[in-house]
């Protein structure tokens, strides 16, 4: 994120410039900064996909019921399902099919998936992050495209999850 | 995209289901994260960490079925 061009410059070309710039691993660690730093003010550049929308409105909670004052958030999250739909709505797109990343679905589920299965026929597999899951997305992704078959599959666990959750 | 790591809960710090944490232990190194998303975590139970988060409990039959799809995956390669 830190190298990402702007329309002037980008954060780490303006950290090289004076500008106090931090990286940290989760909004809580920015929250610790302004805990420690009452007198700056601390924005956290919120970024990310479905999953990491849940832990900066976690890390705002927190802020606020600590009554932190110097903390707030440039808010940029993003959602996955549009990102798909504007690939395979490319005259050039040549994917025939996606691993549909398994955090992603364990915070929004998979039904946001199912309307662009139908709409562009790929088979969208939910798949978690271990060599052995990557391994089984492809195959079952490969299975559908042979068998001219596409819908969604979901590995066993996430499904179950989904039924806990009624 | 970031990734999601597993890992197991050792121990749980704190009381409140809100801002308790848990330390976790992955592979080689044991973290903190928080447990504001899983109030039904206990210690012993593998779960999925993600931006200092734990965002689901997962279990262990959940390993093993996914390495039986593996084997599955090899017999396929070795039929005729």
């Amino acid at each position: 994120m830190a190298r990402v061009p702007g329309c002037e410059t980008n954060l780490l070309a303006a950290k090289a410039n004076g500008a106090d710039l931090r990286l940290v691993y989760s909004p809580l660690d920015a929250l610790d900064i302004a805990r420690t730093n009452p007198g700056k003010e601390v924005v956290f550049f919120a970024v990310g996909f479905e999953t990491t929308a849940p832990t900066t409105a976690m890390t705002v909670y927190r802020a606020r019921q600590e009554g932190i004052k110097n903390f707030s958030l440039l808010v940029s999250h993003v959602l996955v399902p549009p990102a798909i739909e504007a690939i395979l709505s490319s005259p050039a797109n040549t994917v025939q099919g996606f691993l549909a990343a398994g955090h992603v679905c364990t915070v929004m589920g998979y039904e946001a998936y199912m309307p662009l299965a139908e709409k562009f026929d790929v088979p969208i597999v939910v798949t978690g992050f271990e060599p052995v899951d990557i391994v089984q997305g492809v195959y079952l992704c490969l299975r559908q495209l042979e068998e001219g078959r596409t819908n969604i599959r979901v590995p066993f666990a996430l499904a179950e999850t989904r039924l806990h959750k009624g | 995209m970031c990734l999601a790591v597993p890992g197991k809960l050792l121990e749980i710090l704190g009381d409140d289901p809100l801002t308790r944490n848990g330390k976790i232990a992955f592979a080689g190194i044991v973290k903190e994260a928080s447990l504001s998303f899983l109030p039904e975590a206990e210690v012993g139970d593998y779960v999925l960490v993600h931006a200092g988060f734990a965002i689901t409990v997962l279990d262990e039959a959940e390993a093993k079925r996914s390495l039986e799809e593996l084997n599955r995956v090899n017999a396929v390669k070795k039929s005729p």
